[in-house]
């Protein structure tokens, strides 16, 4: 087991049709020993890559790469004690399940009584005792998948690479095959680094979640922290589902108080505490920023009661789209702004399309950006 | 509607059959005449089935010792050939640069050059590099067979996920290992069009092996076949019962080499 630290890690692709690709730039993060690391971003934003080069299946650009405190830069894959699990599993197709398994450690020609016993051991983790004479054809999508998990597994690598893993699984399997993860690192306590798109799979696995766009790194956080204190506008809407408003607003002064001002009668107060610690909001007096908040903090004066939120930030909306979720609804509401936002309000609410109601923001849990870094000011 | 079109299409299959058929059965039934008899009917049946025409033509053919030329021959291009455009092929089309494109592209364009135009400069070439004979016929198949064979191989490399390579890679493969543990176990249904078409050629070669084989210890069955046909007198009987002769381990070869034959042919058309 190992940590695992990029410094400046920078990837260049030069391929023949589109000249040179900046894949990756600059990425530093430090990957502590036995830690559950996700990186997650959109499709192309440099993922796989970063993983890839972790492998040793792509050359580093420049930067320096460490698993453990050697030097991995040159080091060949089958020398960095690592194992991976690819997106399509990548079984080999010719070889039943336990040589899938067994293949790896036979090629580092292991003791066949070890290799017989780690693979027993692993298929009796992972639940595919029965499976062991099958070619992977025979198997379907998540039994594939385990045995995957299993190939890894049966290393004891330093470090699990895994890249979208799940991706091609049905849902409800993704979510038990999720949490089979979840306690397949609770017991190995290996170094995980594990790729996906899926921002739910990232905040329900990770320790901590690298968050990448365009091949820079945004931030870096546990996920609660990566929800409630997002660097950008980028982070911030990108964890949390449904994802996070954005207003443009205007800061001015109005009396003691600082107000933010938007589109139509849009008009809240930004709590005081909040304004006299933030030094910064002032030089912003008179400047357009966004205003970030998230769905589940526009509440429904209907369904709380008077403490539990500020009555003298209500706002005007008209209802355009009511979608229920069980517990909880979905609004779509029209505040005057060029988009409509969204609110999570809960199912006792009563509101119907077409209604004109007011709503209340949780001043506190709100998130002001620079309109045009995007970079967070509160 | 769909009966008749069934008994259709069976009546053409056992006509085009029995087309097929048509030359063996002249060559058959003409190994057992005598030279006269062939001539005064080709086409009837013998009178008797007389077994010395074989006798003759073993001897004279010295069978043995050419059949085993025609392996040897046959088998050893075969396994070349297989070995190094299955390399080429993945390594061309695995590795994603101009010269790499450049180099399958050469190897494509060289099927299209004829066998005709090439022939007298490069058995000179071949002699002065005293690259005659049996080494040096396995050499010259590899050059001629390889192209058609890498581009086959290419074409299926294609349909095989490089995430297997790279996967193969993490277990800890050298180039070797990957190709010879992942990459040529899968490319078997392919491997067996290519050992079919090759072979057939091969086996059945006669123009090259002519120009090639200067020494009649090396002949192979289609060289010697011909000796049947000298300048004066052509022995048609004898020829026959040789041919049949030569015929005989092609068709116990696919007697138990058919299954894998019609799967390979099928699955490689498919990919
Ligand atoms: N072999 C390559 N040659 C050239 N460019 C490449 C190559 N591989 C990836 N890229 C480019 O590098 C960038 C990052 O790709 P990468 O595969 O790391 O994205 P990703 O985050 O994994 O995306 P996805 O979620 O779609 O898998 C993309 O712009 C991609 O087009
Ligand atoms: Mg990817």
């Amino acid at each position: 087991m190992a940590k695992v630290t990029l410094n400046d890690i920078t990837k260049v692709y030069h391929s023949n049709e589109e000249g040179d690709v900046l894949a990756v730039e600059d990425a530093n993060v430090d990957i502590k020993d036995k830690e559950f690391v996700v990186l997650v971003g959109p499709s192309g934003c440099g993922k796989s890559t970063t993983l890839r080069m972790i492998a040793g299946l792509e050359e580093i650009t420049s930067g320096e790469l460490y698993i453990g405190d050697n030097l991995v830069n040159d080091v060949a894959p089958k020398d960095r004690d690592i194992a991976m699990v690819f997106q399509n599993y990548a079984l080999y197709p010719h070889m039943n399940v336990y040589d899938n398994m067994a293949f790896g450690l036979k090629l580092r020609k292991f003791d066949p009584d070890i290799i017989d016993e780690r693979v027993t051991e692993a298929a009796k983790i992972l639940d595919i005792e029965p499976l062991l004479d099958r070619k992977p054809k025979e198997l379907s999508g998540g039994q594939r998948q385990r045995v995957a998990m299993g190939r890894a597994i049966v290393r004891e690598p330093k470090v699990f690479l895994m890249d979208e893993p799940l991706s091609n699984l049905d849902a409800k399997l993704r979510v038990q095959m999720r949490a089979e993860l979840s306690k397949l690192h609770e017991r190995l306590q290996t170094t995980t680094i594990y790729v996906t798109h899926d921002q739910v799979e990232a905040m329900t696995l990770a320790d901590r979640i690298v968050v990448l766009k365009d091949g820079i790194v945004q931030q870096i956080d546990d996920p609660i922290s990566l929800y409630s204190e997002p660097n950008n506008m980028f982070v911030g809407g990108f964890i949390g589902s449904p994802a996070m408003n954005f207003l443009k607003a205007t800061i001015k002064e109005k009396g003691n108080d600082l107000v933010l001002v938007g589109k139509g009668d849009f008009e809240v107060t930004i709590p005081d505490d909040m304004a006299k610690t933030m030094k910064d909001l002032q030089t912003y007096i008179d400047k357009e920023v966004a205003l970030g908040i998230r769905p589940e903090n526009i509440l429904d004066p209907a369904v709380h009661d008077d403490d539990e939120y500020d009555a003298d930030n209500l706002i005007d909306a008209q209802v355009e789209v009511v979608e229920p979720m069980g517990s909880e609804i979905n609004l779509y509401l029209d505040v005057g702004a060029e988009e409509s936002i969204v609110a999570v309000v809960d199912v006792n609410s009563g509101a119907e399309v077409g209604d004109e109601m007011e709503f209340a923001f949780d001043m506190n849990k709100m998130h002001i950006f620079d309109a045009e870094t995007e970079e967070a000011i509160i | 509607m769909n009966k008749q079109k069934k008994l259709i299409l069976r009546i053409i299959s056992v006509l085009s059959a029995g087309l097929f058929l048509v030359p063996f059965y002249i060559m058959l039934i003409n190994s057992f005449k005598t030279k006269k008899q062939l001539f005064l009917d080709t086409l009837g049946f013998p009178k008797t089935f007389d077994f010395n025409n074989y006798i003759v033509a073993w001897e004279r053919l010295e069978f043995l010792k050419v059949f085993f030329n025609s392996l040897i021959i046959t088998v050893g291009s075969l396994t070349i050939v297989i070995i190094f455009s299955s390399m080429a092929a993945w390594m061309l089309q695995r590795t994603k640069s101009k010269l790499s494109t450049f180099i399958f592209f050469v190897f494509v364009a060289s099927m299209l050059i004829p066998f005709q135009a090439v022939m007298l400069p490069l058995v000179r070439i071949m002699g002065k590099l005293n690259l005659l004979n049996m080494p040096g016929l396995i050499f010259m198949y590899l050059g001629f067979q390889s192209s058609l064979s890498i581009f086959l191989y290419h074409g299926f490399v294609k349909g095989i996920p490089k995430a297997l390579d790279e996967a193969a890679i993490i277990d800890g493969c050298n180039s070797f290992q990957i190709f010879w543990y992942i990459i040529f176990p899968l490319l078997k249904p392919i491997t067996i069009t290519v050992s079919v078409l090759n072979a057939v050629w091969i086996w059945n070669d006669y123009l090259l092996p002519s120009l090639v084989i200067n020494k009649e210890a090396s002949h192979t069955i289609p060289l010697r076949i011909f000796f049947f046909f000298g300048e004066y007198t052509k022995q048609w009987h004898l020829a026959m019962a040789g041919l049949t002769l030569a015929i005989i381990p092609v068709i116990i070869f696919y007697f138990f080499a058919q299954k894998h034959i019609i799967k390979g042919v099928t699955d490689g058309s498919v990919k």
